[in-house]
């Protein structure tokens, strides 16, 4: 079972997706969700480290870019993939290394698509 | 006046040099015919007295030595004084024997008693005392004239010569007084005519030269007009007249030109009014320019600043609208992503066939709207020139490998085969993401108008700077007017058949991205049914 965090200021988001994936595909995946940074921080800090993250970018107080510097600057949490989800493509072109995550996913969210790609990454990651 | 003399003395010098040789060699001439004339007739004088006076000569000194006493003495003085040049009368007889000589008369020595015989002196003389012919003999160094005359009796005899002896002394003091006469003459005849060619020199030629230098002298200080007064109708005459007139004529010309002068000097002023006015109303003018180009470029400045104001209003107004785009991107895309999710979800889960129609319905409408607003929004955001792309070098093959996987679940509901035949040594200078939306979208048409059997074929092939990447399909093919419109916004390949599946935006946003990437796409086919190629170019990365 792949522990995927999905962290999103919005809990529809989060919502559709651990549907969509309880779903869909079982018990293959678990959808652990975090509605802001500070959250996402807090429970990597306390409970076993998610197999990959999905990280939204527009975000309150602490957007996913200060996000991702983060859980790249510690240590412990490098080496977590992370998949960005983003309404803006724009976004990326204006952020320098946008492209340093493991990949991305634009919304509107397709969740077949979300698990090629997280599918894909994980593939990459063994 | 003196370069005058100067003239004169060239002129006359050689003048009287001339005369004086002439008048010289004549006088000599004349001189020497003269007294050769003179002495011919000294000596023809002197032959015919010697000739008349022998018979008195001879019968006197006959009678004397007959009858003793008769004054023979003084018959012989006087015939001595009847020719001055006689010097001597000798009385020779055929042998030469001196008889009688007047010189011994005047020296008072004649006494036949006393003085005893005496002959001629030479043998020449004595042979003409007794040659019974005349003789004379012209002795030019003593200047003598020696004459011996036989003298023949009234019976034919020739007992007796007398001998004359002129001298031709006379003839010399002759010559003298005629060298001097003649001498005097030529001297007078020279100093006359010497004298009246220099006053008719001086008078014909001279002075009216003088005149004239005096002409000419006043005019070079300025006198124009002056006239020489010469009367004479010669040469120098018409030389004066010439003078006069040049004098006249160059006078007329001064005033002329003093009067041409002074009008010029009045237009020049003139004119210098003029061009100073129009200098001042040049740079009145100028000024004027100044001015207004100051107010010109015042105007421009504020009309700049006033663009630049525009310019930066619409600068900003364009990144507000950008900046809309995005955020109603934002959220319109949000609320899509529970709808097309959580649909298909119910619908599968429905049992009851109306309800599931229902979600059917909205699963359907629900797909349609988010590919209507994300494909509206990524053409609102392509055609902003603010839009900006991160462009690195991908490995084509590798990441068109990728693309395919991410959308693995689209190929396989819709049975689709795809093969890619990418070198892997190629590479591109692109966007990644503009990049995948490109080829999503050319995938997702491809499965779109796909026929029974669907194949997808991916190529790619250098070119220069370029590589080209064509994407084959086996679908529904185009016509040439379908080719000709399918970079159209909002054109659908079958607008008859209502597909809400269709966008129409999809291969604009190919355009889109491709010609932001300095590229170009096209499409052909070979026909309705026979399937369709788009190809699209990206400049090239040369793998380091």
């Amino acid at each position: 079972m792949k522990k995927i965090m999905i962290v999103d200021d919005e809990k529809d988001q989060i919502y559709f997706i651990k549907t969509s994936f309880e779903n869909l595909y079982g018990k293959d995946y678990m959808i652990i969700p975090a509605e802001s940074g500070e959250k996402c921080f807090e429970l990597l800090e306390r409970q076993e480290l998610p197999h990959l993250i999905l990280l939204d970018i527009m975000m309150p107080k602490m957007n996913g870019w200060e996000v991702f510097d983060k859980i790249r600057a510690t240590p412990s949490w490098k080496e977590i993939p992370i998949i960005f989800l983003t309404a803006r493509t724009d976004e990326f072109a204006e952020h320098a290394g946008g492209l340093i995550a493991e990949d991305y996913i634009k919304k509107p969210i397709e969740i077949k698509e979300l698990k090629a790609r997280i599918d894909n990454v994980l593939k990459k990651k063994k | 006046m003196k370069r005058f003399q100067s003239l004169k003395l060239k002129i006359f010098l050689p003048l009287l040099g001339i005369l004086l040789v002439v008048f010289l060699t004549s006088s000599l001439v004349v001189i020497d015919r003269e007294s050769k004339s003179v002495k011919e007739s000294l000596i023809e004088t002197a032959t015919s007295y010697s000739s008349l006076s022998i018979t008195s000569v001879i019968q006197n000194f006959v009678f004397y030595n007959e009858s003793g006493f008769y004054k023979f003495t003084e018959v012989i003085d006087n015939l001595m004084k009847l020719n001055d040049n006689l010097l001597t009368i000798q009385i020779v007889n055929v042998n030469g024997k001196i008889l009688f000589d007047s010189e011994e008369i005047q020296t008072g020595k004649y006494d036949e008693r006393t003085y005893g015989e005496r002959y001629l002196e030479n043998t020449t003389l004595i042979q003409r005392a007794g040659d019974p012919t005349y003789s004379l003999f012209l002795d030019d160094e003593t200047r003598r004239v020696d004459i011996i005359q036989p003298y023949f009796e009234d019976w034919g005899r020739h007992d007796y010569s007398v001998r004359y002896i002129f001298s031709l002394a006379s003839l010399d003091t002759m010559t003298n007084e005629m060298i001097v006469t003649i001498l005097l003459n030529t001297g007078i005849f020279i100093i006359v005519s010497f004298l009246l060619i220099f006053f008719l020199f001086n008078y014909f030629i001279s002075s009216p030269i003088g005149e004239l230098t005096k002409g000419v002298r006043r005019m070079s200080k300025g006198t124009l007009g002056y006239e020489v007064t010469i009367k004479s109708k010669d040469e120098i005459g018409e030389l004066a007249t010439a003078f006069n007139t040049m004098s006249n004529d160059l006078k007329i010309s001064r005033d002329n030109l003093e009067e041409y002068s002074k009008n010029l000097e009045k237009l020049v002023a003139a004119r210098t009014k003029e061009l100073e006015e129009k200098t001042r109303r040049l740079e009145q003018i100028n000024q004027d320019l100044t001015i207004a180009r100051e107010e010109l470029r015042g105007l421009n400045i504020n009309l700049e600043g006033r663009v630049q104001e525009r310019t930066r209003e619409v600068e900003k107004l364009l990144k507000q609208k950008d900046e809309f785009i995005n955020q109603l991107g934002h959220d319109l895309k949000n609320p899509l992503g529970p709808l097309i999710n959580l649909i298909p979800l119910l619908e599968d889960k429905e049992a009851d066939p109306a309800k599931k129609e229902m979600l059917t319905v909205l699963h359907r409408n629900a797909d349609y709207m988010k590919n209507l607003v994300v494909k509206t929004l990524e053409l609102a955001m392509l055609n902003s020139p603010n839009t900006r792309f991160s462009i690195e070098p991908l490995h084509l093959s590798e990441e068109i490998k990728q693309i395919i996987n991410n959308k693995k679940i689209l190929f396989d509901e819709n049975h689709v085969k795809i093969t890619s035949n990418i070198d892997p040594s190629l590479w591109i200078k692109a966007d990644r993401l503009r990049f995948e939306e490109l080829l999503t979208n050319i995938f997702e048409n491809s499965v779109k108008y796909c026929q029974e059997e669907c194949r997808i074929t991916i190529n790619a092939q250098l070119t220069n700077e370029y590589v080209t990447i064509s994407i084959t399909d086996t679908g529904i093919g185009m016509t040439q007017e379908e080719i000709g419109r399918v970079f159209d916004e909002f054109y659908k390949a079958d607008s008859a058949r209502h597909d809400i599946q269709n966008t129409g935006l999809g291969m604009s946003i190919c355009r889109r991205i491709v010609e932001k990437h300095g590229g170009t796409i096209w499409v052909e086919s070979p026909g309705p049914g026979k399937g369709t190629t788009v190809f699209f170019t990206f400049p090239v990365a040369r793998a380091s």
